[in-house]
């Protein structure tokens, strides 16, 4: 049990499906409704895993690409002070999430400020409390698509687009010949053939060749490790 | 493709590794005061024994008093006496030849440097004559008449015969 406490737990939020895993054991999926807000299901699956596993202090969020989709900003070249993009992305977020630019918090690319991800503060301190509750700290809370581009496969210098593709949404990423970010999030169950008209439309519209993207497939189901697949969740990478 | 870092949890280990270099900053800064505290005790240390040893040795290399001998004041006296040239007014002295006038008396005072002639004179009218006479030579008059006596002088049987004077001359000898 003390090994547990010391590893830090790895949770998967998106729309219907939570996942849980500790350290190199199994993940506990769980089903959930998609009408149950973020904490419930968090509360939900830490309590459900809690009677298999000890549930650790540390616990990394990575939220599906239908929660915390990815956007690009396409902010005016003149505009090139930090503040000032972030506040771009700030209006571009409460715009797309239909809420005031105080009730959320978006976070840009440190390194690439073209691409940004915004979630409503009330969930992230409701996320919070939780956990808390629960005796855990969260340590990191990211979309999983910017975990995914970490991975080793995805720093390939022909890289220049990635596609990832979730239960519960499709997130593009690419990266144009000049220099800027691109990103989208397709939310929805998207099939195999609806994300290959989407990626073909896609890259055209960047003008990349198709040998230029990598594509990559996430799910519950527990798999073959994929070589060169993102750290967390393996197992759970699949070639699309 | 290039990594995409977005986390809505601002990393805390930076605050640990911002917290660590603070605190090596603190303690390198610490021992360079401490450090600098030593030596510049070692220096207002070093700064004493030098000035307490310059003191010795300027104790040490200063001219040492000579205790006053006793028999310096007359010495001086006598080496001034012996500085002081009598000469010229002793041979106006003896050059001196002036009918009725005698040598009666000298007084030198050797601290003053005044010599002081008493003669015996016959008349008031001599003293200015052997006033003449003594300061024959000199610019500045250097024998000056101090003062002019009257006596009678009486023969062997009493009676008086004539009337005896007496002139006191001086004069500075360092002015001859």
């Amino acid at each position: 049990m003390w090994s547990v406490w010391s590893k830090s737990l790895d949770i998967y939020l998106g729309h219907g499906l939570a996942m849980l895993k500790a350290g190199s054991g199994n993940a506990v999926v769980l089903r959930v409704p998609a009408a149950f807000s973020l904490d419930r299901a968090l509360s939900t699956l830490i309590e459900s895993a809690a009677k298999d596993i000890a549930v650790g202090r540390r616990i990394r969020l990575y939220f599906s690409g239908a929660i915390c989709p990815a956007f690009s900003i396409a902010a005016p070249k003149e505009v090139t002070r930090w503040q000032e993009r972030q506040q771009i992305a700030h209006a571009i977020a409460a715009k797309n999430q239909g809420v005031h630019a105080s009730e959320i918090n978006c976070e840009l690319d440190s390194v690439h400020p073209d691409i940004a991800a915004a979630m409503p503060i009330a969930s992230l301190e409701e996320l919070r409390r939780c956990a808390h509750r629960q005796g855990g700290r969260i340590v990191s809370m990211e979309p999983l698509w910017s975990a995914a581009t970490r991975c080793p496969a995805a720093r390939h210098s022909t890289v220049q687009s990635f596609i990832l593709l979730e239960p519960d949404a499709a997130t593009m990423l690419a990266y144009g010949d000049k220099g800027v970010f691109d990103a989208l999030t397709l939310p929805g169950q998207i099939d195999t053939a609806t994300l290959t008209a989407h990626t073909r439309r896609w890259l055209v519209g960047h003008g990349l060749a198709e040998d230029k993207a990598m594509k990559i497939g996430f799910g519950a189901t527990l798999g073959v490790a994929m070589p060169g697949s993102p750290l967390p969740w393996s197992g759970h990478w699949y070639q699309v | 493709m290039r990594n995409i870092r977005i986390d809505f949890i601002s990393d805390r280990r930076w605050r640990w590794v911002w917290a660590l270099a603070l605190l090596s900053a603190t303690c390198v800064a610490g021992m360079y005061v401490r450090q600098w505290h030593t030596s510049s005790k070692a220096v207002r240390d070093t700064e004493i024994l030098i000035s307490v040893a310059r003191e010795r040795l300027a104790l040490l290399t200063a001219p040492k008093e000579v205790p006053l001998n006793p028999k310096r004041p007359s010495a001086e006296q006598a080496a001034k006496l012996l500085q002081q040239d009598l000469n010229k007014a002793f041979a106006t002295i003896e050059n001196l030849k002036e009918p009725g006038a005698r040598l009666r008396s000298l007084n030198f005072d050797s601290a003053s440097g005044v010599l002081r002639l008493e003669f015996e004179i016959d008349s008031v009218a001599k003293a200015a004559a052997l006033t003449a006479v003594l300061n024959a030579g000199y610019d500045t008059r250097p024998w000056q008449l101090e003062t002019v006596s009257g006596a009678a002088a009486n023969n062997a049987m009493g009676f008086a015969t004539a009337q005896a004077m007496r002139g006191l001359w001086f004069v500075e000898i360092n002015k001859l």
